[in-house]
């Protein structure tokens, strides 16, 4: 008797178990912003923030629907890590903490790609109709890998075609970025 | 008590494990090209298509809905492709799926297998499985030749709108041979 008991506490301490540990991991679950925070100040890093304004696109001459996808655009921020040591144990820990982020539940993964040495993903931050963040990973072998966060505000997937278009009419050319790029190796 | 516990926490996180495809673990496998691709990235894809005035975007839009998964492993190490096509083996056993069809196209092995849905035209797993591809010449990638190709699709297919996601996602032409033999 004393044995079922037990047994029919037992679900409510596991419960208890399991509420205690999803607690725990949601307050201190890292974020991607936090992380990007947090390696801007790390020299094994490269961090930058560009501002949509740098397309520099005569918003006047666009289309209604253009215009409202532009708007949607707030900034990039790219987080690149070039590996020049032979020991790659700092590589290994950063991307494995790149990718245990992403796959928290904040986050849904839209794909994965793989080919031999490179490897990469694609996820965001929002809902389906109003993206707050659209986050590209790419892993390349030994030598690095690359965090792009394209950030917004209700960025829809509607609004893609009408984005491109307005792209074209940008007056932005390479020479504006180039004052704004350290040193990648590129 | 604590063994309770234990076998608990260790019984759902299995079960977790097993949700998973068999084939999930080639994502990870060094001489492995993967693609997988997620139901939500289907839905985007669905949704960048505002206009859709022409059947091919209309159908690519109605497949995209429905696809819940897609996953292409390649792999060019015979090892690795001998495993494939055991794990291929065992999953069909383990499954209710059913050969649709299979062909030798010169050196090549293509087979077909669905899980049947809803009606004739549509399945709800479609998995397709390409062994021995290395004795073309013409196909490669990187310089290196494609031993073998596996392709997992799942959701609600409709097999008649297939065409449109090969050709809106560059996928195998070879995926196209279960549209025609719908036709025949």
């Amino acid at each position: 008797m004393k044995n079922n008991k037990i047994f029919q506490k037992s679900p409510i301490v596991l419960l208890v178990f399991v509420f205690a540990i999803g607690l725990v991991s949601c307050s201190s679950e890292p974020t991607l912003q936090s992380y990007f925070v947090e390696k801007s100040e790390d020299p094994n890093f490269i961090s930058l923030t560009l501002p949509a304004s740098i397309l520099n696109i005569a918003v006047d001459s666009l289309e209604a629907d253009q215009k409202e996808a532009l708007a949607t655009l707030k900034k990039l921020n790219v987080l690149v890590f070039r590996n020049n040591q032979k020991d790659l144990s700092v590589f290994d820990t950063e991307s494995k903490t790149v990718v245990k982020i992403l796959s928290t539940s904040s986050y849904t993964e839209l794909m994965k790609l793989k080919a031999e040495a490179y490897q990469g993903s694609v996820s965001y931050l929002g809902s389906e109709d109003a993206l707050k963040e659209l986050i590209v990973y790419a892993k390349g072998g030994k030598e690095g890998f690359v965090l792009i966060r394209v950030m917004g505000d209700g960025m829809n997937p509607k609004y893609l075609k009408p984005f491109l278009e307005a792209l074209q009419s940008s007056n932005a050319s390479i020479d504006d970025f180039k004052g704004l790029l350290p040193d990648l190796g590129l | 008590m604590k063994k309770i516990l234990l076998t608990a926490v260790l019984l759902s996180a299995v079960s977790l494990g097993f949700s998973q495809s068999v084939f999930d673990k080639y994502e990870n496998e060094k001489s492995v090209s993967a693609m997988v691709i997620n139901k939500s990235m289907f839905s985007l894809l669905a949704k960048f298509e505002v206009v859709a005035d022409d059947k091919e975007t209309k159908d690519f839009i109605d497949i995209a809905k429905s696809i819940t998964s897609l996953k292409v492993f390649t792999t060019t190490n015979k090892e690795v492709a001998a495993a494939m096509g055991n794990d291929v083996t065992n999953y069909l056993k383990s499954s209710k799926l059913s050969e649709l069809m299979r062909f030798s196209d010169q050196e090549a092995q293509i087979k077909f297998y669905v899980l049947e849905g809803r009606d004739d035209s549509h399945v709800k797993e479609l998995l397709m499985f390409v062994s021995g591809v290395s004795k073309f010449e013409d196909i490669d990638i990187n310089g290196k030749t494609i031993e073998t190709v596996l392709l997992s699709l799942s959701g609600d297919i409709d097999l008649n709108k297939i065409n449109a996601l090969i050709t809106k996602m560059n996928l195998p032409q070879e995926l196209n041979k279960v549209n025609q033999k719908q036709k025949i």
